[in-house]
């Protein structure tokens, strides 16, 4: 597709939104299908795809815009009731989703969207919509469990004369509404379909030519509008335009809606519009010579039957739920570096204000406690900006609903998903990455986990597999538990399957965690038929791989017949690890804490040689290699004698190493930054951390120093 | 830096200098090397640097530049010459690579000089002396031979190498 037609900052913009309205939409009609009469739901749902469809409009996308205008026509239908809720209906606009979001990958210059797909989507939406049209001319019985559409509702689907409505509609936008992409002519020829409509332009507020600025709107409109369409439809029409204050739609004559209408303004806002309404009059008697002229259309604008509406509640819910701004993780991470910084220089402060005090005491008291004044700010700020970067993790719990839907719908199998802890927070980077080990697990609980309906009914359980999805707080970091009902591992089967498969030999005594983690072995899989979803046997491994990425864990629970538990244990950010800082010659290395086991100060007796070279260490009867930092890093080349220094015991992945070093210095918080940013990546540096003297600090990558030191012994 | 800031600096020297480009020229051993001035953001001491191991002889290490970390590369190292003592006096050029920021120590800095486009030649068509890729250019100018450096290459080479070292590692 040919992206250099479109602005690349309006296209962000609207991909932004798009991305958000998206996710809604698809939690809308997940909801819906649970709750077929959910009015929120319905309206939630148009409401994304008439934004998505205008943002469309916007940056000049015609495609994606024609495709949301007939999902939109589907969804009106719904929402007026003229058309139930089933699941293929779910299904269609489930699958539209999926196109909208093959157009905005399309936009972001991905990938090429199979345009087949739209076709294909629309057609089936194109179907589904000239069903409820069929439908539309019988009379509706079920409009009357929806109250809130009723009385609109008969007034629409019985298109009798008397029903039409004639509404004054008066379009007095502001004068730069050009420049933020408003298009008033559009809007007219809108309203030109509903009905009949007559237009009076208003061209007195146009200034002299030496004076017109070009792009700016002087022009405004007064409409007169004969329609069946309801005052809800209008405003949809209206729905960007609502927040202008010359906007309004009036009903002239038509059904009683008014003083429903009436009831439900309180009296705040009448006090506000009273004096608008007062300039409004003003502004009426003119229009009403116009019309006079325009024929006996309108006779009398009858005062009496008006009542102002001030903004209708749609776009009003619509900027309290969007208070929020997109930001770019660029800025947030520059922000961040910038109170790391500051976090640095206030230790440097506090440095000099011992010193301070060893030359003037009283100076150096004053000093200091304004560097704690201080200090307690910068730490709040820290807090605070750290804070930005945590997001609710229902963000990423929310597609799986749509998966197991899918799943469902597929296999035949009746499954609850069950989420509870939707609001907890963590690091937006590690939720972005949650995502795909998240995916697997619940597939595999559905697949391998949840038993077929039948059997389920066999040993006395509910028909229906219920998967529990959990977030949680706790020990300082984040727990997530996929849980199933199901028939749980049984771990006889995987111990025979890993010595069928050479993972293990007989002697291998292995506790009910220990066979577990097989599961997570390479070309491990269990499953007794393989299916498209999961089972190919390359899930488990590359789950716990990406875990372990992101610095968590992952435990299994499992009772056979009554189901297992999938644990996952995270730190709450990356962006920060607690660290051992030990001393090489005159380098400073940061160990993460999480692998250190010990660290001992060893006897030249406990240290051999094998072949020579290779150093190992004698720790309670186990021999363990040892990795002699300072060769490794080549910081020197003379042979000290190790009984001086000391060994800090790591281990990752079962491998266990003895790094020597010459000093333990201190342990603490580090800031983690990434070597890659100004450099390339070099094996054995996981990133690098700035000390309180502003000295860089290298952390040591042990996963790839480990296997190197295995390799050399 | 932000880009907009770069860029309003982009144009004032668009403004200033008329006649050509400018350029920062700098002393390594017996020559004269000159880059971009738009690529040089500032000039700094040599100070407190962290060794990185298993590099090139011509990675010095990292420094803290006001919260990032930044590579330092020695340019004597790198064209093959032997190293001098590192002193207070000896300055970093931190330059602008492929939207990465890189400490250059070098010997010494020279001037900043206008330089009309025309005045550039290109490096000499020989594979035997030089590593002609580095090259950008020469000229002539106030009796001397100017080099002008091409920094691109001269660090996506190490990244290629260290990709490479980097992968057989993994493999293994």
């Amino acid at each position: 597709m040919d992206l250099s037609k479109f602005d690349p900052e309006a296209v962000r913009l609207f991909l932004e939104e798009a991305t958000d309205m998206q996710d809604q939409i698809e939690e809308s009609l997940l909801t819906l299908e649970g709750d077929p009469s959910n009015q929120d739901a319905v309206n939630n749902a148009f409401r994304g795809f008439h934004t998505i469809k205008g943002g469309a409009g916007m940056i000049g996308f015609e495609e994606l815009q024609k495709y949301t205008h007939e999902v939109e026509f589907l969804l009106s239908d719904v929402r007026g009731g003229s058309r139930t809720v089933t699941e293929e209906l779910i299904s269609a606009l489930l699958s539209s989703i999926d196109c909208l979001r093959g157009f905005c990958s399309e936009l972001e210059g991905e990938d090429d969207f199979d345009h087949t797909l739209a076709e294909a989507s629309l057609a089936q939406i194109r179907i589904l919509s000239g069903d409820s049209k069929n439908l539309e001319e019988t009379p509706q019985p079920e409009s009357i469990t929806q109250p809130e559409s009723t009385p609109q509702e008969s007034a629409s689907t019985s298109s009798s004369k008397d029903t039409r409505s004639r509404y004054l509609i008066r379009l007095k936008f502001s004068e730069d509404i050009l420049e933020n992409g408003g298009n008033p002519i559009v809007l007219l020829k809108d309203f030109h379909e509903q009905g009949e409509c007559y237009v009076t332009p208003h061209c007195h507020s146009i200034p002299d030519l030496e004076f017109l600025d070009p792009t700016k709107l002087h022009l405004h409109w007064s409409l007169v509008l004969s329609t069946t369409k309801t005052r809800e439809d209008l405003e949809e029409l209206l729905m960007f335009f609502m927040d202008e204050e010359g906007v309004e739609i009036k009903l002239i004559q038509g059904p009683p809606e008014e003083t429903k209408i009436k009831q439900d303004i309180n009296a705040g806002i009448l006090e506000a519009t009273t004096e608008q309404l007062r300039q409004a009059k003003v502004q009426e008697s003119s229009t009403d010579k116009t019309l006079k002229k325009e024929g006996p259309k309108s006779p009398s604008v009858s005062q009496k039957s008006e009542t102002k509406v001030t903004k209708p509640d749609t776009p009003k819910k619509k900027d309290e739920s969007g208070g929020t701004i997109h930001v770019s993780n660029m800025k947030l991470d520059k922000l961040m570096n910038l109170v790391g910084e500051t976090v640095i220089n206030q230790a440097r402060l506090k440095e000099f204000g011992q010193e301070l005090r060893l030359a003037d005491r009283r100076m150096g008291d004053l000093y200091q406690q304004i560097v704690y004044d201080s200090d307690i700010v910068v730490r709040e700020l820290q807090d605070q900006v750290m804070n930005i970067r945590m997001v609710p993790i229902k963000g990423t719990f929310l597609p799986l609903q749509r998966i197991v839907r899918d799943y469902c719908v597929g296999s035949g199998k009746k499954i609850k998903l069950q989420i509870s802890g939707g609001e907890t927070e963590l690091d937006k980077n590690v939720s972005e990455k949650l995502g795909g080990p998240l995916k697997h697990l619940v597939r595999n609980a559905m697949d391998h986990g949840i038993e077929s309906s039948e059997k389920r009914l066999e040993t006395g359980k509910e028909e229906a597999g219920t998967i529990y999805l959990r977030a949680f707080h706790g020990e300082g970091h984040v727990f997530i538990e996929v849980q199933d009902d199901g028939g749980g591992i049984n771990s006889e089967v995987i111990l025979q399957k890993a010595l069928n498969k050479g993972l293990i030999d007989e002697k291998a005594d292995l506790d009910e965690q220990g066979i577990f983690r097989l599961l997570f072995h390479a070309g491990f899989s269990t499953a007794e038929n393989v299916s498209d979803i999961s089972g190919r046997g390359v899930g488990m491994d590359v789950v716990r791989q990406e875990i372990e990425s992101l610095r968590g864990a992952i435990f299994i629970k499992s009772e056979v017949g009554m189901g297992s538990t999938f644990q996952i244990k995270l730190p709450l950010t990356l962006a920060i690890i607690e660290g051992m800082l030990v001393q090489v010659k005159n380098q400073v290395y940061t160990i993460p804490l999480l692998s250190i086991l010990e660290s001992i100060r060893p006897t030249a007796d406990q240290f051999r040689t094998m072949q020579k070279q290779g150093e190992v260490i004698e720790v309670r009867g186990e021999y363990l290699p040892v990795l002699n930092l300072g060769k490794a890093f080549n910081l020197e080349s003379d042979r000290k004698i190790h009984a001086e220094k000391l060994v800090v015991i790591v281990e990752n992945n079962k491998m266990r190493c003895g790094l020597l070093v010459d000093r333990i210095l201190d342990q603490q918080q580090v800031v983690i930054k990434s070597m890659e940013e100004n450099f390339f990546q070099i094996p054995g540096i996981a990133g690098a951390t700035i000390l309180g003297d502003g000295r860089v600090s290298l952390i040591l990558d042990l996963p790839s120093l480990l296997r190197k030191s295995f390799k050399q012994n | 830096m932000g880009l907009k800031e770069k860029s309003k600096y982009e144009d004032s020297y668009e403004f200033s200098n008329h006649e050509g480009q400018q350029y920062v020229s700098f002393k390594i051993a017996e020559e004269t090397y000159m880059v971009d001035i738009k690529k040089v953001r500032e000039f700094i001491t040599y100070d407190r640097i962290s060794i990185i191991p298993n590099l090139p002889e011509h990675y010095k290490g990292v420094i803290n530049l006001r919260g990032s970390i930044i590579p330092v590369m020695d340019l004597r190292l790198r064209f093959g010459y032997p190293q001098l003592e590192y002193n207070e006096r000896t300055v970093l050029m931190t330059i602008f690579v492929e939207e990465k920021l890189i400490g250059m120590v070098v010997d010494k800095v020279l001037d900043v000089i206008n330089l009309p486009a025309e005045n550039l030649q290109p490096p000499p068509e020989t594979e035997m002396i030089v590593d002609r890729q580095f090259l950008e250019g020469l000229c002539e100018w106030k009796g001397e031979m100017l080099i002008l450096l091409n920094l691109d290459s001269l660090f996506s080479q190490d990244k290629a190498i260290q990709a490479l070292t980097g992968n057989t590692e993994n493999s293994n």
